[in-house]
């Protein structure tokens, strides 16, 4: 292992108080002693991760980044870091709910499980921390802007961030990662989330990193007795990229709506890998992936659904469908399912295929161009997750951001 | 407007049209009847630019031009249209989008400038009308859960719309109700002109009726074997094509 992870631990127990001191020191070295997950785990099977382990990656300065105005959501509350720390002057919210992580000296969590959480958990200084108290809402969705800045040595950089909706609150929050620079850099998250009993937690994400960019992300969910998790995401940039979620539908009549667009192009590997635990009876699960893979990117999705002995009535369906556009594009899609008992409804599917000729040449035949053609076809089979997403400046931010990364003429929306 | 000469085509190593001549004159209406797999819809969608046919002799001029060597896209911009015989679902993509992006790309073809947004709405709303269709459809995907009929008529709809000069309409009459076949005719009769040429592929008397040929056209095993008056539409009722057999 290269000796910059442990330098850059030294850096973070200066910075960080004593009482996580333990706790750091217990996940890094948990961290040192696994490693960087290889291609012989069955879930790294198409994600190699580990040339990381012999790489040089300081921990990130401050970085140098441009006027982010343009990329403010009207309407919405901010909270912005930059290499893995906050930035104040961008940053633009009331006190109260919420709040960062690091301003509170408590302890970072130890029951981690895989390497790179405990990576995480060592390095994190910073990232969200919002707590709802019961029945109150945000009264404007929440913005985290998170920028990584890469300068001209690789330098990575860690957030950990965490909501919790106690019971009947509500909130929307959007994150939002990208990069200023192609330089190398590694940035890992994890990302908490808690919805307490008929809680409605809304998560959207818009990932556009640069291509030096390696993006790894970890979400853990719990959502309690008639409490709603939406959450959707977008990846469109990064070298690699890795989204493992952990949704747990941990009380009965639970629900969980997770949906997401990946449209890499260039050489970009993205991968996600998500699980979702039904325990309690009568929860429903909803997952829809679309995936557009153009140039030589490679896309890899796994879709776990375990139904546990006791979740009776569960409902779950679970689609992902892909598109290719180009011979050097590569998919790998898995859906996995585990149901152990027979008093559920479960419903999935994988397809991977090209776009329908015919219904370019149906456009065609009524004087659309080709390119236009395309292009349109291509947004609509995105469009059916995109536009789940309610806020609508999140979602024309969102759609925008896809339209621009389409092959064609990027003058001409649909 | 429209001349077919000799024209041969096949689908890999399968032969489907085998030497088709044909002549439409502006302001003509012909029909195409004949057989299952006899080569209609083939012939109608070499007309309008679908990728995958070989032509391999003779050739097709529409106002002149060599209309085969122009994409779909402009065939449509020099007043081709084809009525699919099954239009295509397009989830995601709107009526509404297709047609407004249709009749701009159209207009840009011809070099006029974009529609106005009010006058293209009131421009869809008055044709929409002739076809009864509710306005809410068409914000729905193109054809997305359409039943049979609708799908028909939204061909009739994007064709009013779209107002095009020669008109190929493949079966847009079949699987209608008596209203519905009504509707269909009524606009296709609303843009019969001088100007206008149009060809009906249809296996059916019915359409005929509503809609005067000028000329019946037997299509078989890609050739026109036998072309005559509206007359020639009333014997294929009454008789089949069995008779195909023994000539
Ligand atoms: N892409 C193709 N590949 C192979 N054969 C084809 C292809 N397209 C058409 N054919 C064949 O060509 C013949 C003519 O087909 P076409 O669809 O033109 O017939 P049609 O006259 O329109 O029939 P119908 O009345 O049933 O609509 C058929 O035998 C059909 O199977
Ligand atoms: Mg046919």
């Amino acid at each position: 292992m290269s000796p910059s992870y442990t330098a850059a631990f030294e850096t973070v127990l200066r910075e960080s108080p004593a009482v996580a001191r333990e706790s750091r020191t217990e996940n890094l070295n948990a961290f040192l002693k696994a490693g960087f997950p290889n291609k012989r785990q069955e879930d790294w099977r198409y994600t190699d991760l580990s040339p990381l382990a012999e790489q040089n990656f300081a921990l990130a300065a401050p970085g140098e980044i441009p006027d982010l105005s343009s990329r403010f959501l009207p309407g919405t509350d901010r909270l912005v870091f930059v290499n893995g720390r906050f930035d104040a002057t961008a940053s633009d919210y009331p006190p109260g709910a919420i709040a960062r992580r690091a301003e509170f000296a408590t302890p970072v969590d130890v029951f981690e499980k895989d390497s790179i959480s405990h990576l995480n958990a060592a390095l994190a200084l910073d990232g969200l921390a919002l707590r709802l108290a019961p029945q109150t809402r945000l009264d404007r969705p929440l913005h985290v802007l998170s920028v990584t800045s890469p300068g001209a040595a690789p330098a990575m950089s860690h957030l950990t961030h965490s909501i919790n909706l106690e019971p009947g609150a509500e909130a929307t929050v959007i994150f939002e990662d990208l990069t200023h620079g192609d330089g190398t850099h590694l940035l890992t998250q994890r990302v908490w989330l808690r919805a307490m009993d008929h809680a409605r937690l809304n998560v959207i994400r818009l990932q556009e990193h640069g291509s030096g960019v390696q993006a790894l992300t970890r979400w853990d969910a719990s959502v309690e007795r008639n409490a709603t998790l939406d959450w959707i995401n977008l990846d469109l940039g990064g070298h690699l990229v890795r989204n493992d979620l952990v949704m747990t539908l941990a009380a009965p009549e639970a629900r969980v709506n997770l949906s997401g667009v990946y449209a890499p192009g260039g050489t970009t590997h993205v991968d996600n890998h998500t699980r979702i635990e039904h325990f309690w009876p009568g929860g429903v699960s909803r997952e829809t992936y679309r995936g557009i893979v153009k140039d030589r990117a490679r896309a890899v999705f796994n879709g776990r659904i375990v139904v546990h002995p006791q979740a009776f009535k569960t409902d779950s369906a679970q689609h992902v469908a892909n598109l290719l556009l180009s011979p050097e594009a590569e998919v790998n899609a898995k859906p996995e399912l585990q149901i152990d008992n027979d008093d559920v409804r479960c419903t999935h599917g994988a397809t991977c295929g090209q776009l329908d000729e015919y219904a370019i040449y149906y456009l065609r035949s009524r004087g659309i161009p080709l390119d236009t053609a395309r292009r349109a076809l291509l947004y609509s089979f995105a469009r059916e997750v995109l536009a789940n997403i309610a806020f609508e400046p999140a979602r024309q931010r969102m759609e925008q951001a896809l339209l621009a990364r389409l092959p064609g003429t990027p003058e001409v929306l649909p | 407007m429209l001349e077919i000469e000799n024209l041969h085509a096949r689908v890999g190593d399968t032969k489907i049209l085998n030497g088709i001549t044909l002549s439409v004159k502006a302001g003509e209406v012909h029909a195409v009847m004949g057989p299952n797999g006899s080569g209609k819809s083939t012939l109608a969608h070499l007309l309008a630019g679908r990728a995958g046919y070989a032509v391999t002799e003779g050739r097709i001029l529409y106002d002149g031009k060599d209309l085969l060597s122009l994409t779909p896209e402009a065939r449509a911009g020099e007043g081709v249209f084809l009525g699919f015989q099954y239009p295509v679902e397009i989830p995601g993509v709107s009526t509404l989008y297709l047609l407004k992006t249709a009749v701009n790309a159209q207009r840009k073809y011809r070099g006029q400038s974009e529609i106005d947004a009010l006058d293209f709405l009131a421009w869809i709303r008055d044709r929409v009308k002739k076809v009864r269709m509710d306005i809410e459809m068409l914000h729905r995907g193109v054809n997305e859960g359409f039943s049979g009929g609708e799908k028909k008529r939204n061909e009739i709809l994007q064709m009013l719309v779209l107002e095009p000069r020669l008109m190929i309409l493949d079966e847009t009459d079949s699987g209608l109700d008596i209203d519905a076949l009504r509707i269909v005719a009524d606009g296709i009769n609303a843009l019969r002109s001088p100007e206008r040429a149009i060809l009906l592929v249809t296996h059916y008397q019915r359409l005929l009726e509503y809609v005067q040929p000028d000329r019946v056209h037997v299509l078989a095993r890609g050739r026109i074997v036998r072309s005559g008056g509206p007359e020639l539409a009333h014997e294929l009722e009454a008789k089949g094509y069995g008779w195909l057999d023994a000539a």
